[in-house]
């Protein structure tokens, strides 16, 4: 039985409801050890090192840009004109992870305006969808914007390689 | 209490009977007789009380708002009957264990247990003291008859046989059961020894006794419902000698036996009786005196005997009753006995025609002995009970040209076809060698027929003790001029002379029996019931054809139609308005509100189904936002969960349907399914106005609040559902079980497959000819394996993203939906939301990982799952029953435990539990049934199209 999603699925449990006692971390761990045993999982290498400073941030940031995207998206969706111009680019992550790369990704899928159509797994390449891309160094700006969320995520829960190649690449411009 | 145990020893041998005759072969059935045996003797231990009038009793409330009761009593007519009964049922199953030795029969433990079961119905039947209960054990035992008629299930005959019997006795019980409430209610109870005590009158009595006479009639095969007892002759012999000898059709005669002390002169009673009587008898001896078939001779004897038994036991004399009597007990004995011997010649020599059959008379000589003893109690010589019953009935319709010339003419008849019977069986035929006997009987199979045999002689030879055993019953009758006990020589009388006349009138008939012609009835009763047969039938073809055109258009009209015209009427017609309409509550409504309609109406005008589906969930979960802004969060939750699982049965189906709804829609209906639609929806909107202003009463959801504390909770929602309201929610499950097998069936069209393992994948799932690829899958082959179905997928169809996202949030899900099932008591949730929340992880499980990835996060099938939670939930209500007697009475715990504190526990939510697994099992019949059934289909035809 693996620790870590006993201990994250007993935390929610205690979470949920409200209040931390012996009953219910007891009943929590009961509850875990059961699912975990009837609904088993493959074992995936995993590896991940959670910072809960960088998660913290990484959330912090995720808000942030969800409201400024919104409020962009609503602009353009308003305002007088033709309709916005849009893109598929393709973003080749540097992660070698299933992990990040999802988070990543998820994250993308999250914001209004972007969108990811399709992911090349072997690669770590992204397929995204921009709303309202006008020109080639705007293009540019959104490749910068998404490989700067991966250094976040990777920051908050990347795996050992995962920092080893952001710490290759020096630090963030 | 005797009584009682009489019953439940027939239940319980009835349930164990399929095993012992598993585990003994027919010697379970010896085994089997020692209950009805036991029964005969507990009755004559029983019988000195029972006969110096003092009748065994046992009653139990049952429903007592109506007066009804669990009442059995056994006085003399009970007695008698139980001997009837119980005495032949005990030698009928003795007879079984020879009868079935030898060839194997497929069910032959179910019929054992039938066959107990049955007898235990009798039983009951006789011994109820109350008419609702009579009525029961009376369709029990239609019902029993009808599996025992059709034992030989693979014969057209057989079958059509217990077909025609169970309809025409359930048609005539459902008349004798309007006449029992009728009686009942005229009279104030149905208890009845009451009702004969202090029997009610006028009013609706003659009717109510007209409709119990229909049911006793076609029970006892009279006149015009006589057609379907020689039909039943389908049956095994054992069958017949005892339900259409001694047991069931026995059950009109008792009937009338023991309404008649009270309604015998009440109007339409006797006329009806002596009439069908008078005219079964006849019509049934005369069909019986040119029959062939040993068995069918038998069967048309049994309706003349019938008919005779219901003159005499309805005729409301005492000369009549005690009569009647007598020859109930001697029908018993000698049908019994012969229909056992005509087994016995068919084991014996393969046929029971008497054409074929020449000369047993030597080769089975004691065989001769016993039908020879038998038939003669039947043509009513002495010194057989027959003789003395003959006699006492020929003197006690002295006086009654009608009645008197039709038991005399029945009765000749009834010797000339007993004789034609023993020499058909036993007799010599010139110019017909000797049959052969290839099986001659041994002591054992004939043994039963035997001793019924002898039974008619010592009940002939002890006749006057007849008299003391009789006394209570027919003392009930007024005294009449023909009171004369039983006897087997009473001097030279008049009905001495009448018996010699029928004896010889009798035996030239049997002389000349090919001169009586073959006489059909103009009216066929037998025909007609085929005619009213057709007739249903056609006219059920008919209105199906009318209602049910296949159109679901059209049926959503009818629907809406009766809700426009009844409701829509009402409101038209002067509606309860309110007085003062507020246009909204909360000040987000309209917005919500306008959203609604919004969607609604592009669901409408949606050309694509898919975008319908999706219009139609955005207005649903704008519903579930006004619950929440009402301050109902527990609807609101449910409604959300159920449209995003709605959603996803939609999409599931939809795969398999054209993306574009059909251009066939004519303009003008479109115009009218538009009026439709507004008019139901103004209807709708306008009754829950009218509702809400109508109230007089204060609501019964103010008590809510203080009936919730007292069940341990404290959300409403939840203890309505699962404590204050469990029994809706008990059915209601099963209604959700009951659909779901119901589309599952529509989709496999047979028996669930079972739960597909990733082992077991064959080929890509999901997989698109021709697709382009964005990888190869050689590039991620050694990737880590985040859903072990997912692999099973086709290349194109995988999407990493999505398989990791449901592998993180697969675990988290079970535990929020846990966390719904438990806190449901006392915060929104509950066991549908949980089961739902469930449902959706294992929805996101399969969208990710295809239908192999299903058994990998749940190995339970979906049946495993329903059927355990649907047990969990009667289990609460019977424990309830079992431990306060009060069904789905839930209890509530508080204990103080060591280290974990106060802990608070209900049962109720060990039913939720139960709800749980049933919405958790109908999801997954959802998704197996239409998405991996579909998908296999699907594949299945891609492959098709490739290999063409």
């Amino acid at each position: 039985m693996r620790p870590v999603p006993l201990i994250t699925l007993t935390a929610l449990w205690v979470l949920l409801w409200g209040n931390v006692s012996v009953a219910n971390i007891v009943s929590g761990l009961v509850l875990a050890a059961g699912l975990t045993r009837l609904s088993r999982l493959p074992p995936t290498g995993g590896g991940a090192r959670v910072s809960p400073w960088h998660c913290l941030r990484l959330f912090a940031w995720f808000v942030a840009d969800m409201a400024s995207s919104a409020a962009n998206v609503a602009w353009q969706a308003v305002r007088p004109g033709p309709q916005p111009p849009n893109a598929v680019i393709a973003v080749t992550l540097r992660t070698r992870s299933d992990l990040t790369m999802t988070i990543t990704a998820l994250a993308l899928c999250a914001v209004p305006g972007s969108l990811i159509t399709e992911v090349r797994r072997s690669t770590a390449t992204l397929y995204i969808h921009v709303l309202g891309v006008r020109a080639e160094s705007e293009l540019e700006r959104v490749r910068r914007g998404v490989l700067a969320l991966e250094r976040r995520v990777i920051r908050a829960l990347g795996n050992a390689e995962d920092r080893r190649l952001l710490a290759e690449e020096g630090p963030a411009p | 209490m005797g009584v009682l145990l009489a019953v439940l020893a027939h239940a319980v041998a009835a349930v164990a009977g399929p095993w012992v005759v598993r585990r003994c072969g027919v010697r379970g059935f010896w085994w089997l007789a020692l209950v009805p045996a036991a029964v005969t003797v507990w009755a004559a231990v029983a019988a000195p009380g029972v006969i110096e009038g003092r009748p065994v009793v046992w009653a139990a409330g049952w429903i007592p708002e109506y007066g009804v009761s669990l009442a059995l009593r056994m006085d003399v007519l009970g007695l008698l009957m139980v001997f009837v009964v119980a005495g032949v049922g005990a030698l009928v199953l003795g007879y079984c264990a020879r009868y079935f030795a030898g060839t194997p029969h497929r069910g032959l433990g179910g019929f054992a247990g039938v066959f107990v079961a049955f007898a235990g119905a009798m039983l009951g039947l006789v011994l109820a003291d109350d008419l609702i209960l009579l009525y029961v054990f009376w369709e029990l035992t239609t019902v029993f008859s009808y599996l025992l008629i059709g034992f030989h299930a693979e014969e057209r005959n057989s079958r059509r046989a217990a077909i025609t019997a169970i309809i025409v006795t359930t048609s005539g019980g459902l008349a004798m059961l309007g006449g029992f409430v009728l009686l009942g209610a005229a009279a104030g109870t149905y208890r009845i020894s009451a009702i004969l005590a202090a029997p009610p009158a006028g009013g609706t009595v003659p009717v109510a006794l007209a409709l119990v006479l229909v049911g006793a009639l076609s029970k006892s095969a009279l006149v015009p419902f006589h057609f379907w007892l020689p039909g039943a002759m389908a049956a095994p012999t054992p069958v017949s000698a005892y339900l259409h000898a001694a047991a069931m059709v026995k059950a009109g005669v008792y009937l009338i036996a023991r309404l008649s002390p009270a309604f015998a002169d009440v109007a339409p009673w006797r006329p009806v009786v002596v009439a069908a009587g008078i005219a079964t008898m006849v019509v049934g001896a005369w069909r019986a005196l040119r029959r062939n078939d040993l068995k069918l001779m038998l069967a048309f004897g049994t309706v003349s005997q019938l008919g005779f038994l219901c003159v005499l036991l309805g005729y409301g004399t005492r000369a009549a009753a005690l009569a009647g009597l007598a020859m109930t007990m001697a029908h018993a004995a000698f049908k019994a006995a012969l229909f056992m011997v005509v087994g016995v010649i068919d084991h014996a020599t393969g046929t029971r025609d008497l054409r074929r059959l020449s000369g047993l008379r030597r080769a089975m000589p004691a065989t001769c002995a016993v039908a020879a003893l038998a038939a003669a109690s039947m043509a009513g010589l002495p010194p057989l009970i027959g003789f003395v019953g003959k006699e006492a009935a020929f003197l006690a319709l002295t006086g009654d040209p009608v009645a008197l010339g039709g038991v005399l003419a029945g009765s000749a008849l009834t010797v000339a076809y007993s004789a034609r019977f023993l020499w058909g069986a036993f007799g010599a035929k010139e110019g017909h060698a000797p049959t052969e006997v290839a099986h001659p009987p041994g002591a054992a199979f004939l043994a039963p027929a035997g001793l019924l045999a002898a039974a008619g002689l010592a009940l002939g030879a002890g006749a006057p003790a007849l008299n003391a055993f009789t006394a209570a019953y027919v003392g009930r009758y007024p005294p009449g001029p023909h009171d004369e006990p039983l006897a087997l020589w009473h001097g030279l009388t008049v009905p001495l002379a009448e018996s010699a006349l029928v004896i010889a009138a009798g035996a030239l008939l049997f002389r000349r029996w090919r001169s009586v012609p073959a006489f059909r009835f103009p009216l066929d009763a037998e025909h007609g019931y085929r005619v009213i047969m057709r007739g249903v039938d056609r006219a059920a073809d008919q209105a199906t054809r009318f209602t049910q055109r296949g159109s679901l258009p059209v049926y959503l009209r009818s629907i809406l139609l009766a809700l426009l015209l009844l409701p829509g009427g009402a409101l038209v017609s002067g509606g309860p308005w309110p007085h003062d309409v507020r246009p909204w509550q909360v000040p987000a409504e309209p917005a919500v509100v306008a959203l609604v309609c919004a969607a609604a109406l592009a669901a409408v005008l949606q050309p694509r189904r898919l975008g319908a589906v999706v219009c139609a969930g955005v207005a649903g979960t704008g519903t579930a936002t006004l619950y929440v802004l009402y301050g109902a969060p527990d609807l609101g939750l449910t409604q959300f969960l159920t449209e995003t699982v709605t959603l996803v049965a939609f999409v599931l189906v939809l795969r398999r349907l054209p993306a574009r709804f059909g251009e066939r829609q004519v303009a003008g209906i479109r115009v009218v399914n538009a009026l439709f639609a507004v008019a139901a929806g103004l209807v709708v909107a306008g009754v829950a106005l009218a509702a809400v202003s109508v109230r007089t009463a204060v609501p019964e959801s103010a008590l809510y609040p203080q009936a919730a504390e007292r069940a341990g909770g404290t959300n409403i929602v939840n203890i309505a559902l699962v404590d204050l309201r469990a029994w809706d929610t008990m059915g209601e499950s099963a209604v959700l079980l009951v659909a779901a097998v119901g589309v599952v069936g529509l989709i496999y069209g047979r028996r669930r497959p079972t739960l597909p393992r990733v082992g077991d994948a064959t080929g890509p799932v999901w997989a698109i000819p021709g697709a382009p690829r964005i990888e190869e899958p050689e590039a991620v082959r050694d990737a880590a394996t985040w859903l072990r179905g997912a692999e099973t997928l086709s290349p194109e169809r995988r999407s990493i993203l999505f398989e990791v996202a449901a592998r993180l949030l697969f675990h988290p899900m079970l535990v929020l939906s846990a966390y719904l099932l438990f806190s449901g008591h006392g915060s929104p949730g509950g066991g549908f939301a949980a089961g739902l929340v469930t449902g959706l992880a294992l929805t996101m499980r399969y969208l990710a990982g295809g239908r192999y990835e299903l058994a990998e996060a749940l190995p339970l099938g979906p049946g495993v799952c329903q059927g355990i939670g649907l047990a969990v939930v009667a289990g609460i209500g019977l424990a309830g029953l079992a431990i306060s007697g009060e069904v789905l009475r839930q209890a509530v715990l508080d204990a103080r435990l060591p280290l974990l504190g106060e802990v608070h526990f209900t049962t109720s939510t060990i039913f939720d539990a139960g709800v749980y697994l049933v919405v958790v099992g109908v999801v997954l019949d959802i998704l197996r049934a239409m998405g991996a059934e579909l998908d296999r289909r699907v594949e299945r035809e891609h492959e098709e199209v490739a290999t063409a």
